[in-house]
């Protein structure tokens, strides 16, 4: 027998005893049932824990919308009793009034720019 | 239809639970809690992608490379290493007192320890293919390696393991 061919038995044995030896033990029926029964628990349990996943996600973005628009908003109108028409005049104005004065500097340099005009 | 997929998952499990619980415990160095955690998780995965399978010989590559995945994601995440150094944990599987000749657990140990010594990619060749009887084009697929590539690490394997338990080969070779 050649070398080639002893060292092709030589591995092949080596691996014979190897699968021989190197084995779990055999489980016993209850092992088996039980096995499985973990299974069927975990994917009870993943389920339940995509779901929780889901609900906290639509939670948080519905908590997530409701803070970037803000408070609820008012209403356009105030009731018809505390009507008057300063509260009207109130609600036609824009929300940066035209009276509302400008800061310092730019107050300066609009200064400038009518004294140049003569007035 | 859920029904059906049940019964189909039933007879899944039934049907490659022990194989599955073998090669994990193979390639998890002997052991057996590790072993059965990794393959309940390759069911659970195996579980919601059951339905779109119809062909057995499919499927089963297919499952094995989940199995083989959920043993690399073990490896990386857990103190594998440490407890196999430390402990015997192969009493949390209750074998079968029926079961024929069980084999020496020392030996067992030995071999488990020259196994896990091996280069993930050597031990998974040498585990799926000459432990487990898979081609080695379906080793390929389910390591997602090259045939080429797995031919060297079963070379290597091989070459390895003849040196670690040289006394578990034939006498009149040696």
């Amino acid at each position: 027998m050649s070398d080639r061919h002893r060292e092709i038995d030589r591995d092949a044995e080596l691996v014979r005893r190897i699968a021989e030896h190197y084995r779990p033990p055999e489980p016993a029926p209850a092992a088996r049932a039980a096995f499985r029964a973990r299974v069927d628990a975990r994917i009870r349990r993943r389920a339940v824990q995509r779901w929780a996943a889901a609900v906290t996600a639509s939670a948080a973005a519905a908590l997530a919308l409701a803070l970037l628009r803000g408070s609820p908003p008012a209403p356009l109108a105030p009731p018809a009793d505390a009507a008057s028409d300063a509260s009207l005049l109130a609600l036609a104005l824009p929300a940066d009034s035209e009276e509302e004065p400008l800061p310092a500097d730019y107050q300066a340099i609009e200064d400038l720019f009518l004294e140049g005009e003569g007035v | 239809m859920a029904a059906d997929l049940e019964q189909r998952f039933d007879a899944f499990v039934n049907g490659h639970r022990d194989r599955a619980l073998r090669i994990a415990w193979r390639l998890l160095g002997g052991d057996a809690a590790a072993a059965e955690d990794v393959a309940q998780e390759a069911f659970v995965r195996a579980y919601r992608g059951l339905g779109s399978f119809r062909g057995e010989a499919e499927l089963a590559t297919w499952f094995h490379r989940i199995l083989v995945n959920e043993v690399r994601r073990h490896q990386r995440w857990s103190g594998l290493r440490r407890a196999m150094h430390t402990g015997d944990r192969e009493a949390d599987t209750v074998p079968d007192p029926n079961s024929a000749a069980r084999p020496d657990p020392a030996l067992r140990r030995r071999i488990g320890a020259a196994i896990a010594a091996l280069p993930r990619g050597q031990r998974e060749a040498f585990v799926l293919v000459h432990l487990e009887g898979l081609t080695l084009v379906e080793a390929a697929s389910v390591t997602g390696r090259a045939v080429g590539t797995m031919k060297s690490h079963l070379h290597r394997a091989l070459e390895s393991l003849r040196d670690r338990l040289a006394d578990l080969a034939p006498e009149e070779t040696r």
